[in-house]
């Protein structure tokens, strides 16, 4: 959706049509619940993070000065209630998604590939394990810049540090993924 | 949601990792997410402005922005007639000193049924004069119609109430020789000679 759109949708919301926060909502909703769920691991909170972001982006609405991209805001804000979940609950990133679950599936698929599948999905798992065992500050980071690919100033804004802190972070992130990445790592990373 | 691709820069490089965490797989919301926040968002009240913004708004309308720019248009148009006003604005002097100071003097402001009528006091001293009278743009050069009578310190006064505008006039005496009013603050040669005193009122 063009930023000009959203804000056309914005103005009209404020000027008393709440209706047309609608198809913000649809819009919105996938990428939050994208950034939500990693943030943190579990899809039915997950579900409840993003439904909490809207309510606090529909409620605080007015607050927003429209010099940042809507969707940086939302993101800004989502962040923040997946701290706030995250500091509510301390569980492990994999006992929620087994590794063996899916991979299960995938061999019972019958695929030609089934086995390269396999590979990939193990990989994708293990980055979701490490990404999940790294500080949730980091895990921020990385996220709002390469899953929601925002601008290093726009994760900057979001996460209300400057941009020097931010790289460090993004830095320090991809680090410690690495690590984790090549020792296969139990556990939480410091 | 980022048009033109995705922003990169010096940390990304060739980096594996960062690779990895670009094609991470998308997690999908459950079927009826957003619906169900809408719902749960109609049954909160809708969002507002804050006040300043809501003000600042309203000054931002154009009929609004029209109001104050004429309003600003009036205003400047009464400092430039009070300033004009105060420039072009005929002496006011003391009665006391009309007989020592021979010329034209504005008294007083009044109004009258055709707009607003200026009692004007005409004075020259001329002792030795046996008449004076005002010949003037206002009367039509007509040495009859507007007599001055003499003070006892031989100064000739004549009051007469004339409407704004601008009026030449010279002082008549003993029927044959015109004088200029020595106090005149403008002249105008009348191409025969002698100058005009100039009032505007």
């Amino acid at each position: 959706m063009e930023e000009r759109e959203v804000q056309g949708l914005l103005e009209r919301v404020l000027d008393g049509e709440p209706d047309r926060f609608a198809p913000l909502v649809e819009a919105y909703t996938p990428a939050l619940y994208n950034l939500a769920h990693k943030m943190l691991g579990g899809s039915t909170e997950a579900s409840d993070v993003v439904q909490e972001t809207f309510f606090r982006a529909y409620r605080d609405l007015g607050r927003f000065d429209g010099r940042t991209r809507f969707y940086s805001w939302l993101c800004g804000i989502c962040v923040n209630v997946s701290y706030d979940a995250g500091k509510r609950r301390r569980r492990s990133w994999e006992r929620e998604e087994p590794m063996t679950e899916g991979a299960e599936e995938r061999l019972a698929g019958n695929s030609r590939n089934a086995e390269e599948e396999l590979i990939a999905f193990q990989e994708e798992t293990k980055l979701r394990g490490c990404l999940g065992r790294i500080p949730l500050t980091l895990r921020a980071a990385l996220l709002l810049r390469y899953q929601e690919d925002l601008s290093l100033q726009e994760v900057a804004d979001q996460l209300k540090i400057g941009l020097s802190a931010t790289k460090m972070r993004v830095q320090r992130g991809l680090a410690l993924m690495k690590e984790c990445m090549s020792r296969n790592l139990v556990g939480g990373v410091r | 949601m980022n048009a033109g691709g995705p922003p990169r820069d010096d940390l990304d490089g060739l980096d594996p990792t960062v690779e990895a965490l670009r094609s991470l797989k998308k997690d999908v919301p459950p079927a009826g997410l957003a619906s169900a926040i809408t719902s749960r968002l109609a049954q909160i009240p809708p969002p507002r402005r804050p006040a300043w913004r809501r003000l600042w708004g309203a000054l931002q309308r154009p009929q609004v922005v029209w109001a104050y720019r004429m309003a600003i248009f009036i205003v400047l148009l009464g400092i430039m007639a009070g300033v004009w006003r105060l420039v072009d604005r005929p002496r006011v002097e003391p009665a006391g000193n009309d007989a020592f100071r021979p010329g034209s003097r504005v008294v007083s402001h009044s109004k009258g049924p055709a707009g607003p009528m200026i009692p004007v006091t005409f004075t020259f001293y001329s002792p030795k004069a046996h008449s004076v009278c005002v010949v003037s743009t206002f009367n039509d050069w007509d040495s009859q119609k507007t007599p001055m009578k003499r003070g006892k310190d031989g100064t000739w006064t004549v009051q007469v109430s004339l409407p704004q505008g601008r009026y030449e006039y010279m002082f008549l005496v003993d029927g044959t020789r015109y004088e200029t009013d020595p106090n005149a603050l403008e002249l105008r040669q009348d191409g025969m000679g002698n100058d005009n005193a100039v009032l505007r009122l």
